[in-house]
């Protein structure tokens, strides 16, 4: 009984942690790129093309592929879109020649490898993929 | 010099394949390699891109005779085709601020003849300006730039008494600047055309449009006016009808108003969204007003709808008129008389006149109900009810009908790819 409770807490507390490792998403650009932090609002503003800089220094966005974890939670929690409203908002600035999405490059180790060589690059991971090669300017 | 990324391609997985089986110091060069790999073909894609946008879609009224064809072919057999398009954009930047971008669309209704919607040079002169020049579309509505890709947009098809009234001249050859700002939480966008167009019945000429719309995230605000001088192209049949008209009233005092080669028309247009994820509401007025006699015509819609999930649930109402009637009063009497005069003492030029003129007159309203389903991202179905009623004039129908409603129902599967 004693032993089962013991487990059980155990269980309970890995399922917390690995929770925990999940929860959160980081904004990154590379270790070398001359950003430090970037409000919320602009973040968003740039991965909606309505923004093209940060404090003057030109940014690109990059996104990671429909149905990645940081993606999901990127969108959810920091833009507040579903990926059905995501789709019809850029439908209507592609097709009106106002602004494509931003490319789509894989996963949290693509952004990242990308970011690291590209100082204009912004993306997105997992905030426990974050390493050394990056540096993050934003996290939720 | 230009790489060839299908030879990089082999190129990198040949020297993949080399490096790996020399097995020392591998890892670092094949991740080289691969990042290398990877920013050659996005670097590809980013300069070239191909979007598409297809609606199939149903439509049919319960009007029964075929002679009451309700707007452009929907009568009570059920239409495939007057709904259902499919549209293709290339996007190929030159550079990383000149793009070329062709859209082609193949609509049901015109046979699926593929026309060249759009087809214009792109120059970002710098984070605010933007420069455009060639085919483009009349930004004369909140949502008439992406008015053919269906799942942009809440209906099955928009309201027609807003959207109707310069569809059949939505496009056109001009040149756009379009300057992007912000303001605080908002983003504003500022937009000026200059062209002209052309259609079968139609010439506008020096026609100007200038935008203002601004964004906070769920809030949009927008305003537009425009203007153009426009003329009949002869040898059409709404030519004939002026012609008729200009000879009933050529000596009289309304001469002023009757149809010159050259007529100013001035469009202006209010619109306000709100989407904030859950809630969509959408309102928007416009107004054009065209010299001599061609008709003035007001109209508007408001639209709700609520997302349950990937249910959206949606209610409209839409009203036009014309607004200048009066200026095509039959009780007016050319004078001096006309030597045609029949049993009535009236001319039949004038009657004829007269029943030309009253053809114009309009006022239609719609009920709309309706429900999105997205099945998945890019993918949604749409079923929509709509009652219209046209007091008693012909509406949009094609001649006034013998009964002076009528419902439609609809069905389409937009998709964006």
């Amino acid at each position: 009984m004693k032993k089962s409770l013991k487990s059980l807490v155990a269980a309970l507390a890995l399922t917390g942690a690995a929770q925990f490792a999940n929860a959160g998403v980081a904004i990154v650009v590379g270790a070398n790129s001359p950003l430090a932090a970037a409000p919320e609002g602009d973040v968003v503003k740039i991965f909606l093309g309505k923004k093209k800089d940060i404090g003057g220094s030109p940014v690109v966005p990059i996104d990671q592929a429909e149905g990645n974890n940081a993606r999901n939670d990127f969108y959810t929690n920091v833009v507040k879109k579903s990926e059905a409203q995501l789709k019809s908002y850029w439908s209507r600035l592609i097709f009106t020649g106002k602004g494509q999405a931003p490319q789509v490059v894989g996963g949290d180790t693509d952004v990242k490898g990308m970011v690291a060589s590209n100082p204009n690059l912004i993306g997105y991971i997992d905030a426990g993929a974050v390493d050394g090669t990056v540096k993050v300017i934003y996290k939720q | 010099m230009k790489s060839n990324p299908i030879l990089g391609l082999g190129v990198s997985l040949l020297a993949a394949s080399v490096a790996s089986s020399a097995l020392a110091a591998t890892t670092d060069s094949v991740s080289r390699q691969v990042r290398g790999l990877n920013d050659r073909l996005t670097a590809y894609e980013n300069r070239f891109r191909v979007n598409g946008f297809a609606t199939f879609g149903a439509v049919q009224s319960d009007v029964e005779e075929s002679d009451d064809t309700y707007h452009r072919g929907i009568n009570n057999e059920t239409n495939f085709r007057r709904y259902t398009k499919a549209g293709i954009q290339m996007s190929f930047n030159m550079d990383a601020k000149t793009s070329v971008v062709t859209q082609f669309v193949a609509r049901g209704e015109n046979d699926f003849d593929v026309k060249a919607e759009w087809a214009y040079f792109k120059h970002q002169v710098n984070n605010q300006l933007s420069v455009k020049v060639g085919r483009l579309r009349k930004p004369n509505y909140l949502l008439s730039e992406y008015f053919d890709v269906g799942y942009a947009m809440p209906w099955t098809q928009a309201p027609v008494e807003v959207y109707g009234v310069l569809e059949d001249s939505a496009n056109y050859e001009a040149i756009d600047l379009t300057y992007d700002f912000e303001m605080g939480d908002w983003t504003a966008y500022t937009q000026f055309q200059f062209g002209r167009s052309e259609t079968a019945t139609a010439v506008s000429d020096d026609l100007m449009a200038f935008n203002f719309s601004m964004n906070n995230g769920s809030l949009t605000l927008r305003a537009g006016y425009s203007q153009a001088d426009a003329g009949l192209v002869s040898g059409t049949a709404t030519a004939a009808q002026v012609s008729a008209i200009n000879s009933a009233f050529s000596f009289t005092d309304k001469a002023d108003e009757v149809v010159k080669e050259s007529n100013k028309g001035t469009f202006y247009g209010l619109a306000v969204m709100y989407d904030n994820g859950s809630l969509l509401a959408i309102a928007e007025y416009n107004s054009l007003t065209v010299e001599s006699l061609f008709p003035d015509q007001d109209g508007y819609y408001v639209m709700g709808g609520y997302r349950f999930g990937q249910w959206m649930p949606y209610l409209s109402y839409a009203h036009e008129e014309t607004t200048d009637d009066d200026t095509r009063d039959p009780t007016v009497s050319p004078t001096p008389a006309v030597p045609d005069a029949n049993a009535n003492g009236v001319s039949d030029i004038y009657e004829a006149a007269i029943g030309a003129q009253q053809a114009f007159n309009k006022e239609q309203t719609r009920s709309t109900v309706g429900v999105r389903y997205d099945y998945k991202p890019g993918i949604a179905l749409k079923l929509q009810y709509d009652m219209i009623d046209v007091g008693e004039t012909k509406g949009e129908f094609a001649a006034i009908p013998a009964e002076d409603s009528a419902n439609i129902i609809s069905f389409t599967i937009d998709t964006v790819f």
